[in-house]
């Protein structure tokens, strides 16, 4: 009879069960899909490098599942919140009907069973679609290829969820039986005539913490736009402290101070539903200031989060492009990496000339490379001292730059080491073989080479305010245009050479142990056809030094780096880091979204009473209207507002780091972010205003 | 045995009746209003024909016991309801003709409300609770607090204008929603049984109340089943079954005597205790 009952109760009020049911639905649907990427990956014809990928993408998605539970099941627990005590009456009439607590109990346990088991079936069979989806997506992005149709599902993925739902049900259950027999009849019976007590706060405070709170945010902005994130010291730490503090104070004080702003203009304040629309919002913030605050935070992160991954992924892919200009280029240190200035290694014995020695070594050379070039820079003299008087950071001291707090972060941590120099011929060597322009220094000029472009204005900079140098008994003068970035090797990163200074030749003396030595390859061929040939040709030459034992022993390659193996790594990247960030992102953002709803829902079904006063005062029905609206819309609002006012300073400190690791701006980035928010988000917006004026006309 | 002026005054139902002292235009004038509930085969006549006409300025009370469509009958004056058929003339206009957009422009423009428990907004101080019929009416700022404050010093409300309704007394409560049922001058204030809820001393309070603003002309018409809040009227109307069962103009006797003839007709219809039937 119980389980009757309660289908019974389902079907009837099913606009009511809905909320809980999409929220069980769409957790389940995500978890499914996101679950499933293995056994997704598993049908895609793809690399091995790509498959690994795919691997640790898996491995970090499992991690971040405890925390995606963690977040869905508050999720289910609160909308199922608002169903129970919706439905205080109805339990206080089964009790006077002298129904025990423990059958209302079991009641419940069949309700929820009977919902739960539905969405979860509905959640899997959509999330086994969206899986399905995804696949061709993830081929797309790891531009492999999908043989014919393939149906893909994930056992595991399926157990995985089903589980973890059990769990989110289960807590659930204990939560609704707890709840219910803690009630007293006296006050489910009377649950509907109760109305809510209106705390009260004075106004002055509210305005007083108002100005403290916009305050304290503004000495966080303050704080983290000078500092960074990267500066030692207490300074990011006393932003965040701040920062969220001055966040809670925020939403805590400003319904009073819109309140009072609102009530000093009497034209403003008496002029249709003002002050009803303002009283209602100061007497539900009260309560509600807290959840807001957490909206917010976790609409802060979400933003953060989706904004950073897909530029720090297209941020990768546009430096790969600049970074894979050479086929090959091949790193050693002929006197030591770690500046052990050692004259007597196996490159001083071959004169220092690396292309020679790979010629040597590899008798294939001239077929598998149509051109080498090989680039040296020199740090220290025959005696071991310095070659240039200057370091970096007497450049960095002596140049006034108004850069960003990560550029000068980045700078300050300069080495103390003197300033590297390169010859002219083989940059101008290096152009040639690009097809570039190169430099014309004549007898007495010098340029910076620098192929990380967001450090380019200080070095422009720095030529400007330091236009003469003395090196080696010579006085060099910088070329009007002072700065040049071809890049120095092939790289995944952003670049690998900054402030490295180009002098005519004979600034160094002849037969000096170079620091670096990169010889810069292109292929007899395409990279496709050519690449196995000459990886596996350094590979069999040089195998057994490569990476290992002392640099100075692994002449002439330390370090190979091929074109081709890079990009193929990147793709992998891209798709993990984009996959994550469009998970979290879409999980936070959802969750918060429905927290809003439900909050706006519960709120209007408790203030019916109220819109019919005002309808029975005579307010037309587009009165009303606007009132609800400008209600929601101020909880669906404030929260976005300050959560994108945080996320624009924060990802603008980020965004140094990012530009300096991948030369990528954010801001191409925060443009889509934000459309892909305002779409999800007013979407849920939309559909809580429509049902709210549904609730209140009914 | 029922006293023998009851049977004189007793008109044939449902003839129309007029006002003793009729003025040019009345300002209500319900002609033949018939309100049916319920399907087809099961057919509830909650108004059978009811016809009567209010002058303004004056104060009438309906009565009859539960289910004889008083209810029903201020519900339709009020728009909230729409009567089967019959006219309902509120200064000359027909209100059963307007359309739903007219409606709330009628309710806001012409008539005030006070019901049972007070309704107001417990968000909103008095002050607000009755600005907000003037604002929802697009009255100017200016003039707003001028007249709230002028309507709370006539109804005694003065000292707890800046309150919350939670913080006020039952009787404060009622006295603060006739405020904002007349503050916005309408042509008629209906009240719900507007003592029902209250004590017999702010009982009292509220229908003096009440009884002063029609002396400053406001028309009203209250629906209540308590004979002693009706013997403040100036005219009482008996309902019963969905018809005018008698009424009783109160003239120049004094308000005791009113009172005893409106307890002969209602124990003539069987009491109050008949509400429990």
């Amino acid at each position: 009879m119980y389980a009757k009952i309660a289908l019974g109760n389902v079907r009837k009020s099913f606009r009511d069960f809905s909320v809980f049911f999409l929220t069980l639905a769409f957790g389940v649907c995500v978890f499914y899909a996101f679950g499933s990427i293995t056994d997704q990956a598993a049908v895609i014809d793809m690399a091995s490098d790509q498959r690994r990928m795919v691997q640790t993408l898996t491995d970090i998605l499992s991690g971040l599942s405890v925390f995606v539970v963690i977040i869905l099941g508050f999720l289910v627990v609160y909308a199922n919140r608002f169903l129970i005590r919706r439905r205080k009456r109805e339990f206080g009439i089964y009790l006077t009907l002298g129904m025990d607590i423990r059958h209302v109990s079991t009641i419940i346990v069949f309700e929820t069973l009977a919902v739960g088991a539905v969405a979860l079936a509905v959640g899997l069979l959509l999330g086994v679609g969206l899986s399905q989806v995804m696949m061709y997506v993830t081929a797309g992005l790891f531009e492999a290829t999908i043989k014919g149709f393939v149906f893909a599902f994930s056992p595991s993925a399926c157990v995985n969820t089903v589980a973890c739902f059990a769990g989110i049900f289960l807590v659930t259950l204990v939560f609704n039986v707890t709840t219910v027999s803690r009630y007293k009849l006296i006050d489910l019976i009377n649950a509907d005539k109760v109305s809510e007590k209106v705390r009260l706060r004075s106004l002055p405070l509210s305005v007083a913490l108002f100005v403290v709170s916009v305050a304290l945010i503004g000495v966080a902005y303050r704080v983290l736009l000078e500092h960074g994130m990267m500066e030692e010291g207490p300074y990011f730490a006393i932003a965040t402290g701040l920062v969220t503090v001055g966040t809670l104070l925020f939403f805590f004080s400003i319904s009073g101070f819109l309140l009072r702003a609102l009530q000093a203009s009497p034209r403003a304040y008496l002029s249709g539903l003002n002050m009803f629309v303002m009283r209602q919002l100061n007497s539900r913030i009260n309560t509600a200031w807290l959840s807001i605050s957490l909206v917010c935070a976790m609409l802060f992160l979400a933003i953060c989060g989706v904004c950073t991954g897909f530029s720090v992924a297209t941020g990768m892919n546009e430096a790969l492009v600049a970074g894979t200009r050479y086929d090959m280029s091949l790193v050693s240190y002929p006197t030591g990496m770690l500046g052990e200035r050692n004259a007597q290694g196996p490159a001083a014995a071959d004169g220092y000339d690396a292309i020679a020695r790979l010629r040597a070594d590899i008798p294939e050379f001239d077929e598998l490379f149509r051109e080498a070039v090989q680039v040296n820079t020199y740090d220290y003299d025959a005696s071991g001292e310095p070659l240039s008087g200057y370091t970096v950071e007497w450049f960095v001291e002596s140049t006034d730059f108004d850069g960003s707090a990560t550029v000068k972060q980045m700078m300050l941590g300069s080495s103390e080491t003197a300033v590297t120099l390169v010859r002219a011929s083989e940059y101008n060597a290096l152009c040639a073989m690009l097809g570039e322009k190169g430099v014309d220094l004549g007898s007495d000029g010098c340029v910076w080479w620098n192929d990380m472009s967001s450090l380019d204005d200080f070095w422009r900079a720095a030529a400007e305010q330091n236009p003469e140098l003395e090196i080696q008994g010579r006085t060099l003068r910088f070329s009007d245009e002072a700065v040049v970035s071809v890049p120095f090797s092939d790289t995944g990163a952003g670049g690998t050479v900054s402030g490295a200074l180009i002098v005519p030749d004979d600034v160094i003396p002849e037969g000096l142990g170079p620091s670096t030595t990169v010889v810069n390859l292109m292929y007899n061929g395409s990279r496709e056809e050519m690449n196995e040939a000459a990886t596996s040709a350094i590979d069999e030459a040089y195998g057994d030094i490569m990476g290992q034992g002392e640099t100075i022993e692994a002449w002439p390659v330390w370090n190979p780096i091929n074109a081709q193996g890079l990009l193929d790594q990147s793709s992998g990247t891209t798709v993990v880091v984009t996959y994550l960030a469009i998970y979290i992102g879409v999980v936070l953002l959802v969750c918060c979204a429905t927290v809003l709803a439900l909050q706006q829902l519960s709120e209007a079904a408790d203030n019916v009473g109220r819109y019919r006063v005002l309808a029975e005062l005579g307010a037309e029905r587009s009165m009303i209207d606007r009132a609800l609206l400008a209600q929601v819309g101020v909880y669906f609002l404030f929260p976005l507002v300050v959560a994108v006012a945080h996320a624009a300073v924060a990802l603008s400190v980020v965004n140094d780091i990012v530009a300096l690791l991948t030369g990528y701006q954010i801001g191409t980035a925060l443009v889509g972010t934000v459309c892909f928010v305002v779409v999800l988000y007013g979407g849920y917006f939309l559909v809580t205003y429509l049902t709210s004026r549904s609730l209140v006309r009914a | 045995m029922a006293p023998s002026h009851l049977q004189q005054s007793r008109p044939a139902a449902p003839a129309r009746v007029a006002s003793a002292a009729q003025p040019s235009r009345p300002v209500l004038s319900c002609q033949d209003v018939e309100k049916l509930y319920g399907t087809r085969a099961n057919v509830t006549r909650a108004l059978d024909g009811v016809s009567f006409d209010v002058a303004p300025g004056e104060y009438i009370a309906i009565m009859g016991p539960s289910g004889s469509g008083k209810t029903t009958m201020l519900n339709c004056i009020s728009t909230i309801d729409r009567p089967t058929s019959g006219h309902i003339l509120v200064d000359g206009e027909d209100i059963t003709k307007l359309r739903p957009g007219q409606l709330s422009r009628f309710r806001r423009e012409r008539l005030g409300f006070v019901f049972q428990d007070s309704n107001l907004l417990d968000t909103l101080t008095a002050r607000e609770n009755i600005a907000l019929a003037l604002t929802i009416n697009h009255v100017p700022s200016r003039e707003v607090t001028p007249r709230v404050e002028e309507v709370a010093e006539r109804l005694g409300v003065t000292d707890v204008l800046d309150k919350f309704p939670h913080q006020m007394s039952g009787g404060q409560k009622q006295r603060v929603a006739a405020a904002r049922a007349i503050v916005t001058g309408p042509s008629l204030v209906l009240a719900d049984e507007p003592t029902g809820a209250l004590d017999s001393k702010n009982s009292r309070r509220l229908l003096e109340s009440l009884e002063d603003l029609n002396n400053d002309d406001a028309t009203i018409i209250m629906v209540t089943h308590d004979s002693f809040a009706a013997s403040y009227a100036r005219r009482a109307l008996f309902l019963k079954d969905g018809r005018i069962f008698s009424e009783i103009v109160r003239g120049t006797k004094t308000r005791k005597q009113f009172f005893d003839e409106i307890m002969d007709v209602v124990s003539f219809l069987g009491g109050e205790g008949a509400d429990v039937r």
